[in-house]
């Protein structure tokens, strides 16, 4: 793979971003295509995704000045992408499969990514989410924390012979705190603001 | 996929460990089934919001942070010498990502109480008998000791990176080891990383054990640093009672808390 100057952008202009960039490009790439690869589950869509973000950053040529300012742009810029490929893909197999009678994709993973994204702004949904684990009841919040959260998560059963419980009870704590999540992350985007207070 | 995908498969999916074509069928199943669909789209965002909150600066943060301190002593020893104001509270360990706002400016509020707590947390390392008492004086026979206390002996030598890489790379090979988790959560949490990330680590062992009580220092110090001194107050108070170096430490800790 080439570096960002090699994705077709118009060098003009560009120099700050570009100079900002090549500073933290290296550094930060293996985050990005984990950021990337957590929407799309493979490492051959995350770097798509990847590439985009940082062609659109280039053509876009926002105000950033600072790394970290680059760093969470590209961020956002690739939570964007993502959610377009799979907006792409998704109608692409829904008309392969004729399907549109019994479309229920607008309750499906999709609808709830899209819905959580148009529902937070920025940093906030990070916020919001780790706020919201903590709130979770101390079983449910230890089967996320095992499963989710650990930079190289544990499998069902490694998590279940840690906490001393059985399999399926491992599972039905995460499922619970996963639909607890989903419910109040995605029912209720404006209650990040009022913790603010 | 017309069957429900496995709980492992979902929560395999983020982290790349399905075929592309496998995982591009579990997404178009949880696409067309709510039930599947929420868990999926919860495991991505948690997944998406951990890889985020990463510092991008871990690693050349306390360098950093300790030239901007020396910077910031010799600052207020002019200004006290020369203009006779008072001492300046420092926010010596912070937990956000990236730039941080401009300080207050003239007239404005006095900082924040939470930064007089979060300058009590520790910066110390481990003490070489930390590695003495654990591994012995002998080099440990087994491999993976030897490892282990390779990346212990660099947390001790303060050579931060080092001890992250030995130890990052020990854990994903045995995510469920404990000795492993709570020493790259000290690691990590010594070059300025305050995420939670860091914390699942630090808790990887119960404080009844000596493992448990080192990596629960720690976790105290963590929780202050970012402000939250009802839980760090909490995590302390486990410490205390025992005669050891942690207990110890511990009730100073808590002491200098209630006087801050």
């Amino acid at each position: 793979m080439g570096t960002f100057t090699d994705v077709g952008c118009r060098p003009v202009a560009k120099k700050k971003i570009s100079e900002i960039l090549e500073k933290i490009y290296r550094r930060r790439l293996s985050s990005w295509r984990r950021f990337a690869r957590s929407f799309m589950g493979n490492d051959e869509d995350a770097e798509d995704v990847v590439q985009e973000a940082i062609r659109r950053m280039l053509s876009a040529d926002p105000p950033l000045r600072t790394e970290s300012q680059v760093d969470r742009y590209v961020f956002t810029a690739m939570r964007t992408c993502a959610l377009k490929m799979l907006k792409k893909r998704s109608r692409l197999v829904l008309v392969e499969q004729m399907d549109l009678e019994h479309d229920r994709s607008a309750e499906g993973v999709l609808a709830l990514l899209v819905a959580i994204e148009e529902g937070y702004e920025g940093e906030r949904l990070t916020q919001r989410v780790l706020r919201e684990v903590k709130r979770l009841p101390p079983t449910e919040r230890r089967a996320v924390e095992l499963l989710v959260l650990r930079p190289k998560p544990l499998k069902l059963r490694e998590a279940a012979e840690r906490e001393g419980v059985a399999i399926s009870t491992m599972h039905n704590r995460l499922q619970a705190a996963l639909k607890r999540l989903a419910d109040v992350i995605r029912d209720d985007p404006g209650e990040e603001g009022k913790d603010e207070t | 996929m017309k069957q429900h995908p496995t709980t492992e498969a979902l929560l395999a999916y983020p982290m790349g460990e399905l075929e592309p074509e496998t995982a591009r069928s579990v997404f178009e199943h949880c696409n067309s089934c709510p039930e599947c669909g929420a868990e999926l789209a919860m495991i991505i965002t948690l997944r998406a919001t951990v890889v985020a909150s990463e510092r991008p600066d871990a690693r050349t943060w306390p360098w950093l942070a300790v030239a901007a301190s020396v910077l910031l002593l010799i600052a207020i020893g002019v200004a006290v010498a020369n203009l006779g104001v008072g001492f300046l509270p420092m926010r010596p360990w912070t937990s956000t990502v990236g730039d941080e706002p401009p300080g207050p400016g003239p007239g404005a509020e006095v900082a924040p109480r939470q930064a007089d707590y979060a300058s009590l947390a520790t910066r110390e390392t481990l003490p070489q008998a930390h590695v003495d008492f654990r591994y012995g004086l002998a080099t440990p026979a087994a491999a993976n000791q030897r490892l282990i206390r390779q990346g212990v002996q660099a947390i001790v030598d303060e050579r931060f990176d080092d001890a992250e890489r030995i130890l990052r790379r020990l854990h994903e090979e045995r995510p469920s080891d404990a000795e492993i988790s709570v020493h790259l959560g000290v690691a990590m949490y010594l070059q300025g990383d305050l995420s939670d990330v860091t914390e699942t680590l630090l808790r990887d062992a119960p404080p009844t054990a000596s493992l448990g009580r080192t990596g629960h220092w720690y976790l105290g110090n963590l929780l202050l640093a970012r402000g939250d001194v009802q839980r760090a107050r909490s995590v302390l108070e486990s410490l205390v009672g025992a005669d050891d170096r942690w207990g110890r430490r511990a009730q100073e800790l808590l002491r200098a808390i209630d006087r801050a």
